[in-house]
């Protein structure tokens, strides 16, 4: 069977207009499971005010030792190229990406590349066919130089939604992306460590007792405050925090976790210019911090905020990750190269 | 026909190079594991069944060797995967049925272990046979059950199977040889070194830059694909060779 498996299964091309916007930060991200939220951690609600980050006297980011030098982003650049049919008849589809995991290392006001990864990925459900023909499939495409990504669902449920299929074989693409950047955490979690999106879907990179590393989200499907700190929230000017909170979770770690604003231009919509920084809460503990530790960290994100007006995400995004952005960008092959060479290998 | 003791890791690892050696290659490969290649040089078919049990699994190879086989297995639970092993006086049957509804990398897995029992189990049977030059056939069956029926995704099993005499071409109920927990375990050792190869995986990871005292929880995920077995599968192997 081989490369024949998307012919022989009615493969059929699809070309432009399948490709999804940037999913960072999509409530997938476990942001919908039940938790807990403690509001008053770090001051009581009747007292929720905006805290200034740029008075931290007599300091320079770069002399503190828990000042972030690393910073770690992924890239998933790929759509669906291809559709097939199940046994069935149902259309399947075929998602072919180009994924990367990058660190970045502040060194006295340089940011170098540290380590990365780039993969071609083929994602798609397959449970719908013999697993012989998929090993075969699997082993074909591994020669051309793209990896299989099975998308395990639940058969019964989904088969007949194409929709559902595609969000599956887009989301398993991602997870793999957010591995490689795990990989990059990996590789040495015990400095000061940015990652762009939430911790949990890094976890595998690090420890959440001794490893310093933090994330950034940019994006926000959830709000977590009461109403008095929803409107903090709208009202924070940059370089001003909330105060922080604790997510408790079932069967994943605490974060303690608060919003940082890091741009206030003219023109933005009102829940635009501010991130989510998350800490492991149980990291936060057992290395004694205490809130000086929070203004630091959030005046070292707001020291590295992009001012680069000219990115169309300037507004949330740190300028490390914007650069490891870049960087992976000019890792990966053009896309229509590799989304010809697949048709080309699988002759459809 | 007695029933051996549990088998050292280095039987379980010459089965394995045995498996690679009779499809002709030396070694494994690097990446995905051709696992239908390597069972097609043996005389045994794979089939994938919808709601997998005895009771399909007898009709099934009913209706495949005309003939009502003898299982030597009761109870007729939702199976992961099921050997059907006949041989007397020349004749031969031999099949692995797993369930189409699991998982691709779940149903490797499946095959994979019931190849086990194959090579582990029937195999040194019948080469005792020879031995001893008995007129004796052998059956040997196994099912591989569920951990959690509702879970199709785990490859935590357990299994029942039992190996029968066949004297002039007639399934002796007794003495029945019953699978045993440490049989079930050894054929989930060879599953998980057939699919997953040290050298390939030693290999791999040298290539991975990994780097000594930092964290690791990621590689089950990265490697998983990269062997199409899954992360919980790739997870016991890296911690069975202390990776």
């Amino acid at each position: 069977m081989g490369l024949d498996f998307v012919r022989n299964y009615g493969g059929s091309r699809l070309e432009g207009g399948s490709s999804l916007p940037d999913q960072f930060g999509t409530p997938t991200n476990g942001e919908e499971e039940r938790q807990q939220i403690q509001l008053d951690i770090e001051r009581n609600l009747d007292h929720w005010t905006a805290i200034p980050v740029s008075q931290v006297n007599q300091w320079r980011p770069g002399q503190w030792a828990y000042s972030p030098i690393r910073y770690i982003d992924g890239k998933d650049v790929g759509q669906i190229i291809a559709w097939i049919r199940s046994p069935e008849g149902y259309p399947v589809p075929i998602r072919l990406s180009q994924v990367g995991g990058v660190a970045m290392r502040v060194i006295e006001g340089d940011i170098r590349r540290e380590f990365f990864q780039v993969e071609k990925v083929i994602s798609m459900p397959v449970d719908f066919f013999p697993a012989d023909e998929v090993e075969s499939f699997a082993l074909a495409i591994q020669g051309h130089g793209f990896r299989l990504l099975p998308a395990t669902l639940s058969r019964s449920e989904y088969l007949m939604n194409y929709e559902k299929l595609r969000s599956i074989a887009d989301q398993r693409t991602r997870e793999e992306m957010m591995t490689l950047e795990e990989a990059a955490i990996a590789q040495d979690a015990g400095t000061p460590t940015i990652v762009d999106g939430a911790l949990d879907a890094h976890a595998g990179g690090f420890d959440k007792n001794t490893c310093p590393v933090f994330g950034v989200i940019k994006r926000h499907y959830r709000s977590y405050l009461h109403p008095a700190g929803q409107l903090l929230l709208y009202g924070l000017r940059a370089a001003e925090r909330t105060p922080a909170f604790v997510l408790r979770r079932e069967q994943r770690p605490a974060l303690l976790t608060w919003y940082l604003k890091i741009n206030d231009e003219p023109g933005l919509t009102p829940d635009s210019g501010y991130v989510r920084v998350e800490v492991a809460y149980d990291w936060f503990i057992t290395q004694h911090m205490d809130w000086d530790f929070a203004d630091r960290l959030s005046r070292t994100l707001y020291e590295y905020r992009c001012r680069q007006r000219s990115y169309s995400r300037a507004a949330v995004s740190l300028h490390p990750i914007v650069r490891a952005e870049e960087s992976l960008g000019s890792l990966f092959s053009t896309e229509s190269s590799i989304y010809q060479r697949f048709y080309r290998v699988t002759e459809i | 026909m007695t029933p051996s003791d549990s088998q050292p890791q280095s039987v379980i690892r010459q089965a394995v190079q045995s498996v690679w050696t009779d499809a002709g290659y030396d070694a494994p490969s690097a990446g995905i594991v051709p696992l239908f290649e390597l069972v097609a040089s043996y005389p045994i078919w794979v089939a994938e069944v919808e709601n997998l049990s005895i009771s399909r699994a007898v009709h099934y190879l009913a209706e495949r060797t005309g003939q009502t086989p003898e299982m030597g297995l009761a109870g007729d639970g939702p199976l992961s995967g099921f050997l059907y092993a006949y041989q007397y006086r020349g004749s031969f049957v031999g099949c692995i049925l797993v369930e189409n509804r699991d998982s691709v990398v779940r149903r490797r897995f499946s095959v994979a272990h019931e190849l086990g029992h194959y090579k582990l189990h029937f195999e040194p049977m019948l080469a005792q046979l020879a031995q001893d030059q008995s007129d004796e056939g052998l059956l040997i069956t196994d099912a591989m059950l569920y951990a959690d029926p509702k879970d199709g995704s785990s490859e935590l099993t357990s299994g029942e199977g039992s190996a029968l005499p066949v004297r002039t071409g007639v399934v002796l109920p007794q003495p029945a040889i019953i699978m045993s927990d440490e049989k079930e375990a050894e054929a989930n050792q060879f599953a998980a070194v057939l699919l997953m190869p040290d050298t390939i995986l030693h290999e791999r990871i040298a290539t991975l830059h990994l780097i000594p005292g930092q964290p690791r929880g990621y590689l089950a995920s990265r490697l998983a694909s990269e062997f199409l077995v899954s992360k919980e599968a790739m997870v016991y192997r890296l911690a069975a060779l202390e990776i």
